[in-house]
């Protein structure tokens, strides 16, 4: 009786602490994705990648209206995932309140890199020449030698997005290596630096564990009605490991 | 739809856990996540997502030898739906996940809940995770969650409604109450409040360990 009566408490506390409470709605055409730039406490921009619609929106919360409005788009082909980072060193160097960056996967056309600035304004900046995709993931990094492929840069500018490549079984690394001039026109200059056999990868994800940062591949993404999961109880979840150099980059040093 | 990754660290006092939580949309994980899915026998399957947790064995000689991965279950998830991405939320230093789920067992309707679940922690590690809450999506493809203001906010896309790719997506606050109570510049008042709260899920999560 005592159990039923503290289990009715705890979900009431839950329900009434922790509730869910819609806010607002706004009109989509196949919302996939969504990412976000945390500008400052009172300035966020959150981005929609909108499949069907072939657009990427961009909003921002209104102070006046209380409700988040767009306040800015930009066409792109059936865009799919998003993933997003704050190039927070930028507002030092051009003063303008900085900028972010959003890779675009898309169902049918290349990955593209995306600056965004503060305002909501949108660039295209860069193509990554992958073709459709199946996820992404960033990070931080660049190629320091074959060994250790990759390691948090100093300055912790660069940035390398992976790309598991649709239909394929392999995913991709693509690196900024750019100047500080470059970073806030451009994001740098943009070089696939690696191909990894990811078997059909369908989701990407990085984790760091005991100083050594691993990237873990949801392998054998088929289609809708043929998916196979992960293997998740073996190393062959994972793309890394010795010997192979070339599968060895998801251990990307600290 | 692809299945979903994430991997989170969790901290519990002075130990950081880390998950992995993987979305298995329409796979029968109980069949230890392999093998392919069999339109005929959709009905029979049970779809669940898995908590892991990963640890890492160091070796003897770094760098040669990167340390092993090993992944231990932590606790099947069973959702009602097909899930397509979980994310974790940290609410004053409680865990929760959240969870998008695209379309039903039968790929009947779009029209399903997603769902919000608290991890309930003890002795360092998780003991349970419980649904908190359901909201009705449309095909929920993605979860996003930001701050703004010292608000949590929840953005869910959604898809498809079952004929039409033109659906609104939203946005929800979650935990504002809870928020109010362990934010920064809380009154005295709360904070009683707050663990007045604790004690009474401690107790609540005692009770159902005794009945176990």
């Amino acid at each position: 009786m005592l159990a039923h009566f503290a289990n009715f408490i705890s979900a009431l506390i839950d329900f009434y602490m922790y509730a869910v409470l819609l806010l607002q709605e706004f009109e989509t055409l196949g919302a996939r994705s969504m990412a976000h730039f945390t500008f400052s406490k009172k300035r966020v921009l959150l981005v929609v990648a909108q499949e069907m619609g072939d657009l990427v929106s961009v909003m921002q919360w209104d102070y006046t209206s209380e409700q988040f409005l767009v306040i800015a788009e930009h066409t792109i082909r059936a865009p799919t995932h998003l993933v997003s980072w704050v190039a927070e060193q930028d507002s030092e160097i051009h003063g303008v309140g900085g900028y972010g960056f959003v890779s675009v996967a898309s169902s049918t056309d290349n990955v593209a890199i995306l600056r965004v600035d503060s305002q909501g304004n949108i660039t295209r900046v860069h193509t990554l020449a992958t073709g459709p995709a199946e996820a992404l993931s960033v990070f931080k990094g660049h190629r320091l030698k074959d060994s250790v492929p990759y390691s948090v840069s100093p300055s912790e500018r660069e940035r390398c997005v992976m790309v598991a490549i649709r239909g394929h079984d392999s995913s991709e690394i693509h690196c900024s290596h750019q100047s500080s001039a470059e970073m806030g026109v451009g994001g740098g200059r943009w070089i696939r630096d690696f191909i990894v056999n990811t078997k059909k990868s369908g989701s990407l994800a990085l984790v760091t564990l005991s100083g050594t940062r691993y990237m873990l591949s949801g392998n054998g993404w088929g289609s809708d009605m043929e998916v196979r999961c992960a293997l998740v109880y073996s190393r062959d979840f994972c793309c890394f490991h010795p010997p192979d150099p070339i599968n060895n980059l998801c251990s990307l040093l600290d | 739809m692809p299945f979903r990754l994430d991997v989170s660290s969790i901290k519990d006092g002075s130990a950081i856990q880390d998950f992995l939580m993987v979305a298995c949309a329409g796979i029968p994980c109980a069949q230890h996540c392999q093998g392919q899915v069999d339109p005929e026998n959709l009905n029979t399957l049970t779809y669940t997502s898995v908590l892991y947790s990963m640890s890492a064995n160091p070796v003897a000689i770094p760098p040669a030898h990167f340390p092993e991965i090993s992944f231990v279950q932590v606790t099947r998830i069973g959702t009602s739906s097909r899930a397509v991405w979980w994310q974790r939320v940290e609410l004053c230093a409680r865990q929760f996940l959240l969870v998008a789920n695209h379309f039903d067992q039968q790929l009947s309707s779009y029209y399903v809940p997603s769902a919000v679940y608290a991890l309930r922690q003890s002795a360092g590690s998780i003991s349970e995770v419980a649904a908190v809450q359901t909201f009705m999506t449309m095909g929920a493809a993605h979860i996003e969650v930001f701050t703004l203001n010292g608000q949590t906010l929840v953005a869910v896309s959604n898809y498809y409604n079952g004929s039409s790719y033109h659906v609104p997506s939203a946005i929800y606050s979650f935990g504002r109450e809870y928020r109010q109570m362990c934010g920064p510049g809380v009154e005295p008042a709360s904070e009683i409040l707050l663990i007045a709260i604790r004690v009474l899920e401690t107790v609540a999560n005692t009770q159902q360990i005794m009945i176990i």
